[in-house]
C-alpha cells in the first residue's frame, strides 16, 4: 500500500472514531448504547451503566428515593430538602423545594412517586404529608388523606390509580384511592407475620401482589391484592429461617416477577426469583462505579432498568 | 510526510483505542452474581472477631444471626475489622433519622436533638470531622484527643454497662471514678455508673406491649436518675464526670478552678477573667448532686434549638402555641412568634442549653433577686419557679 493510502485510512478512522465519540458525548446517548451492549448479555444480571449525580454546585445530599415519570428521573434529595429532576443521561434539568413545613417545603422528603397526568407525589416523613407537585415542579396541594391517617409517611407508589405507602411509626400500609379515600390498611406493629416495624417501602407486581419492606424485621412481606399476608422473603431459603437481610430498603419487581430488595447495611441489592429462590446480588460496598454505600431507594422501570439511590457516594446508579 | 506526523496519528489511534478499551473494562466490571456473591457482606458471623456475641446491645438487630454484619462487614482480604471508616456518622443516622420510628436523634428528646433547622440550634458537631481534644475546657492531653468526635465517642454500639450505650471509656480513659481511701479511682470495668430515669415511651405502647420482637422497649429519659449508685456516688455525679472526661474544667468546684490547669483569667490564679471558662465566672460547683449541679441540669447531650428548650416559667414552644389570653386568642399564634421569643441571644450561642439564654438561672434565683416583681402565675405554692421543677 502507499505510504499516502495508509495515511487517508488512518485518518479517516480517526475521523470516524472521532465522529463516533463525539456523537454520543453530544447527543447523550450513552446511556442508550451501553443498554444496547448489555442487551447481548442475556445473563439476567444487570450491570452498571451509569449514575446520575446531582447539580454540581448542591450535589445530592442523602438521596433517599428514586421514581421515573414518563422520560424523567426523579430524586428525594433528602438532605436538601429537595427534589432533584435529571434525564437518562443524568443532567440534572430541574430541582424544587426547600426546608420548611410550608408549602412546596419538606424537612424529610422520602417516598416519591408519579400518577398518569404525570403530577409528582413526593411524602414528607416529619411534616407526615404527601404534597403533590405538576412536571415542572409547581406545587399543586397536598394529598387529601381524609382520614387524616398519615403520621410518618415513608415509601411511597402509585400503581393503577392507587397510592400505595408505608407509615413508618405506625407501622402500617395505607393504599388511597388517588381522590384521597382509605382503601385498605395492612399491618400494625410486631414482628408476627403480618406485621410491621419501620416498614421503609412498599410495591407492587403485576398480580397486583403487594410487596412491603419491614426493615424493623430485616425482611420483605408479601400480601395479596386484597391485604392478606402470603409470605415472608428474608434471604433464607424458604422465608422462615434467620434473615440474611441487614436493614432492608427499597423494594421493587422487574417485568420477570423477579424481586429486587435494597440491603441498606450489606450495601447492596439482592435479587429473588417469583419464588422467593435467591437469583444474584448487585453492589457491595465501595465508592467505585458499581458499587453502593448505604443505598436506599429502588425503582425499576418498564424497561427493567434498576434506579438506586446510593447515599453516601451521593448519587443514583443505574444498573441495567 | 515526516515521521512526526506518522509518530502523531499512531499516537492519536492509540488514545482512541484506549477510550474503546476503557469502555470495555467498563462494561467487563460486572458486579457479583450469584457463583460470586457480593464480596465483603454476609459475615454475620462473630469469630471474625474472635469473640462470643453475648451482646443483646441492639435489641431485635443484634439477635439476629447477622447481628455485627448490622454494622461490619469484611472483604475479603482487606481490613478485617471494620468498613464503616468514614461514615460512621452516616451508618448510624440510617437507623437514626427516623426511619426506624423511634429513637429519631433530630426529633427532640431526653438528649436533646441533633435537628440544625431550627433557631438557636447548637450540638455536637458528629459530623465535622472536629477532635475530641477541642472541647471547651479540656486542658489535659490525653490519648483519645485527636479521635474525632462521633457517635461512638460517647456510645458504645456493642453494648455497655451504662443505660443508653454510654461508654465506660471516654476520650482513652475510664471517666467513672469514685474515692477509695480519699483516693478517686476508676471504677471496674463494667460498672453501671450512668443510671437514667428511663420510663416507657408512650408514642410506642404498641411496640413496648408486644413479646416476640426479642424485648424491644423504645423508653424515654428524663435525665439522671439522682440516686447512689457504684460506691454511694450519686449518678448524677458519674453524668457530670462523663461530660467532665473531655470538658476537664467544667468538672469542679465553684471557683477552684483547676489547679491542675492554671491559665490566665481563672480565679485560681487571682488575675481577672478573660479566658472562655464560662463556668467559672458565674456558676455553681458541678462535681455536685444537688439540683442544678450536673451537667444535665443545664445541658442536653446532643444538642438544643429553639424548639427543646424552656423559658424560666418551664415553657416550650410547644407549651406556648397552646396559650390563650382572656378572649381566646393565641398569645403565640404562630411556631415562629414563639420560637422567636424562645432564642437564645446569647454571644456563645446557645451551648446545648435545656433553658433558654440564663433562664436555668432565673429559674432558681428569680424570686430572690426580682421580689415581688414575678407575676404570680408564674410561681408556684412555696414561691418558685414553675420552670424550677424540671431542673436536674
Ligand atoms: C440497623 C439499624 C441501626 C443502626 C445502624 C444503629 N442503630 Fe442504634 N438502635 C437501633 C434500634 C432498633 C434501637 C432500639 C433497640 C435497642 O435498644 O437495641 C437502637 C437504640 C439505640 C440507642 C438507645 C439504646 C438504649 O438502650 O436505650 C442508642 C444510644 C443507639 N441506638 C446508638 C447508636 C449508634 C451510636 C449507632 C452507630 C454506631 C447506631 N445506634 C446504629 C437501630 C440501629
Ligand atoms: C450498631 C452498629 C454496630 C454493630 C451492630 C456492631 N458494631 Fe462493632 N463497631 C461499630 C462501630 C461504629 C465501631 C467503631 C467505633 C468503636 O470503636 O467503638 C465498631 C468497632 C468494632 C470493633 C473494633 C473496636 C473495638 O471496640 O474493639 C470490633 C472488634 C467490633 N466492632 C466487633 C463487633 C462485633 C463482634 C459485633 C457483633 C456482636 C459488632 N461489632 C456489631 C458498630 C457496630
Ligand atoms: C457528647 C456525647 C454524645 C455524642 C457525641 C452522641 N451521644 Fe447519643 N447520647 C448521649 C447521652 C449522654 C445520652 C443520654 C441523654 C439523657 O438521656 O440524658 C444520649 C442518648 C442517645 C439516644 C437516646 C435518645 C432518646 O430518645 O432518649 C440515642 C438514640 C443516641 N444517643 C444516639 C446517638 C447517635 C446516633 C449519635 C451520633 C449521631 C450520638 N448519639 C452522639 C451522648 C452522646
Ligand atoms: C468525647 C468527648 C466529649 C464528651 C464526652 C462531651 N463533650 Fe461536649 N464537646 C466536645 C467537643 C469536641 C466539643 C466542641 C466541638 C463542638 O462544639 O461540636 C464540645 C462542645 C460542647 C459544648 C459547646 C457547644 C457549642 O455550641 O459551643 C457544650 C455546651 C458541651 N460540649 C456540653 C457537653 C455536655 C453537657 C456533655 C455531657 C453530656 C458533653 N459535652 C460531653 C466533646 C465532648
Ligand atoms: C447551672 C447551669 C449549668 C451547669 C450545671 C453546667 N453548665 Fe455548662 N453552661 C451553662 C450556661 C448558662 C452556658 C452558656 C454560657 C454562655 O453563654 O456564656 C454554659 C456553657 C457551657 C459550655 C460552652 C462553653 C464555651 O466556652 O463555649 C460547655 C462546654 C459547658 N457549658 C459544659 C458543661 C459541663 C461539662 C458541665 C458539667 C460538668 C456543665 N456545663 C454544667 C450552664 C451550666
Ligand atoms: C437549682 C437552683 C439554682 C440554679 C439553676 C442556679 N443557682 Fe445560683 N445559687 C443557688 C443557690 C441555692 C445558691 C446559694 C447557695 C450556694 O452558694 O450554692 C446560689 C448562689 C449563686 C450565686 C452566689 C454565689 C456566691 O458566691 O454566694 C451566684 C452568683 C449564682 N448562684 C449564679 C447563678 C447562675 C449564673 C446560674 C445559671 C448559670 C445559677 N446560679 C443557677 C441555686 C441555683
Amino acid at each position: 500500500m502507499k505510504k499516502r493510502n495508509v495515511y487517508l485510512l488512518m485518518s479517516s478512522i480517526v475521523a470516524l472514531s472521532v465522529a463516533f465519540f463525539a456523537a454520543i458525548y453530544f447527543f447523550n446517548l450513552e446511556s442508550k448504547i451501553k443498554p444496547i451492549v448489555a442487551k447481548v448479555d442475556q445473563g439476567g444480571t444487570p450491570v452498571f451503566t451509569n449514575a446520575l449525580y446531582g447539580d454540581f454546585n448542591q450535589p445530592l445530599s442523602k438521596p433517599m428515593d428514586v421514581t421515573k415519570i414518563d422520560e424523567l428521573i426523579y430524586v428525594s434529595d433528602t438532605s436538601n430538602k429537595q427534589v432533584q429532576v435529571f434525564d437518562q443521561s443524568g443532567t440534572p434539568v430541574l430541582k424544587f423545594g426547600k426546608e420548611g413545613t410550608k408549602e412546596g417545603e419538606f424537612k424529610f422528603p422520602y417516598g416519591i412517586a408519579g400518577d398518569k397526568e404525570g403530577n409528582i407525589y413526593v411524602a414528607d416523613l416529619y411534616n407526615a404529608n404527601i404534597s403533590i407537585f405538576d412536571s415542572k415542579g409547581k406545587f399543586i396541594k397536598y394529598f387529601d388523606d381524609k382520614e387524616k391517617a398519615l403520621k410518618s409517611p415513608g415509601g411511597l407508589r402509585i400503581f393503577k390509580n392507587k397510592l400505595y405507602v408505608t407509615d413508618i411509626k405506625a407501622n402500617k400500609v395505607y393504599v388511597f384511592n388517588l381522590d384521597g379515600k382509605k382503601v385498605m390498611e395492612i399491618g400494625g406493629p410486631g414482628a408476627d407475620e403480618g406485621k410491621f416495624i419501620a416498614p421503609n417501602a412498599v410495591t407492587v407486581d403485576d398480580d397486583d401482589q403487594i410487596y412491603v419492606t419491614d426493615s424493623g424485621n430485616n425482611r420483605v412481606e408479601i400480601f395479596d391484592k386484597d391485604g392478606k399476608f402470603i409470605k415472608i422473603i428474608n434471604g433464607s431459603e424458604d422465608g422462615k429461617g434467620a434473615s440474611t437481610f441487614l436493614n432492608p430498603r427499597g423494594v421493587a419487581v422487574d417485568s420477570k416477577g423477579n424481586v429486587y430488595v435494597v440491603n441498606n447495611l450489606a450495601h447492596n441489592i439482592s435479587a429473588f426469583d417469583k419464588d422467593g429462590k435467591p437469583l444474584f446480588e448487585l453492589g457491595g460496598m465501595g465508592t467505585e462505579n458499581d458499587k453502593l454505600y448505604l443505598p436506599n431507594g429502588l425503582f425499576i422501570d418498564d424497561r427493567d432498568t434498576l434506579f438506586v439511590t446510593d447515599t453516601i457516594n451521593q448519587r443514583v446508579s443505574v444498573f441495567y | 510526510m515526516s515521521k512526526v506526523k506518522l509518530g502523531f496519528s499512531a499516537l492519536f489511534m492509540l488514545l482512541l483505542l484506549s477510550m474503546f478499551s476503557a469502555v470495555a473494562f467498563a462494561e467487563d466490571g460486572v458486579p457479583p452474581t450469584s457463583t460470586n456473591p457480593g464480596p465483603g457482606i454476609h459475615v454475620g458471623d462473630i469469630d471474625n472477631f474472635g469473640k462470643q456475641s453475648t451482646h443483646r446491645t441492639h435489641g431485635n438487630f443484634q439477635n439476629n444471626t447477622n447481628s455485627c454484619a448490622n454494622c461490619h462487614s469484611t472483604h475479603n482480604g482487606e481490613d478485617e475489622m471494620l468498613l464503616m471508616k468514614d461514615g460512621e456518622y452516616e451508618l448510624c443516622m440510617s437507623c437514626h433519622d427516623g426511619t426506624m420510628g423511634f429513637y429519631d436523634v433530630t426529633a427532640p428528646s431526653g438528649a436533646g436533638t441533633f435537628d440544625d433547622s431550627h433557631l438557636s440550634s447548637s450540638m455536637h458537631n458528629v459530623d465535622s470531622d472536629l477532635t475530641v481534644g477541642s472541647a471547651p475546657g479540656k486542658f489535659a492531653s490525653k490519648s483519645g484527643d485527636t479521635a474525632e468526635l462521633e457517635c461512638s465517642s460517647c456510645h458504645n454500639p456493642h453494648g455497655s454497662a451504662n443505660d443508653r450505650l454510654l461508654n465506660e471509656t471516654v476520650a482513652g480513659k475510664v471517666f467513672a471514678t469514685s474515692s477509695v481511701g480519699g483516693v478517686p479511682t476508676p471504677v471496674p470495668t463494667g460498672t453501671k455508673t450512668i443510671t437514667l430515669e428511663l420510663t416507657d415511651d408512650p408514642a410506642f405502647v404498641e411496640i413496648n406491649a408486644l413479646t416476640g420482637t426479642g424485648g424491644l422497649k423504645i423508653t424515654k429519659s428524663n435525665g439522671p436518675k439522682g440516686l447512689a449508685g457504684y460506691n454511694t456516688v450519686n449518678d448524677k455525679i458519674y453524668y457530670s464526670q462523663f461530660c467532665g472526661a473531655c470538658h476537664d474544667d467544667y468538672f469542679a468546684k465553684r471557683n477552684v478552678g483547676s489547679s491542675t490547669n492554671p491559665i490566665p483569667g481563672k480565679p485560681s490564679t487571682g488575675s481577672p477573667i478573660t479566658a472562655t471558662h464560662t463556668h467559672d465566672t458565674y456558676t455553681h460547683t458541678t462535681n455536685s448532686a444537688s439540683q442544678g449541679r450536673s451537667c444535665a441540669a443545664c445541658h442536653y447531650a446532643h444538642g438544643t434549638d429553639a424548639t427543646t428548650m424552656r423559658d424560666a416559667a418551664g415553657r416550650t414552644v410547644t407549651d406556648l402555641l397552646q396559650l390563650k389570653d382572656a378572649e381566646g386568642n393565641a398569645l403565640f399564634p404562630t411556631q415562629e412568634k414563639a420560637e422567636k421569643y424562645m432564642t437564645d441571644i446569647s454571644e456563645k450561642g446557645s451551648s446545648l442549653k435545656k433553658f433558654t439564654n440564663m433562664a436555668v438561672c432565673f429559674a432558681c434565683h428569680g424570686p430572690n433577686i426580682a421580689k415581688g416583681q414575678i407575676d404570680p402565675q408564674f410561681l408556684n405554692g412555696s414561691n418558685q419557679m414553675l420552670g424550677r421543677q424540671f431542673i436536674k
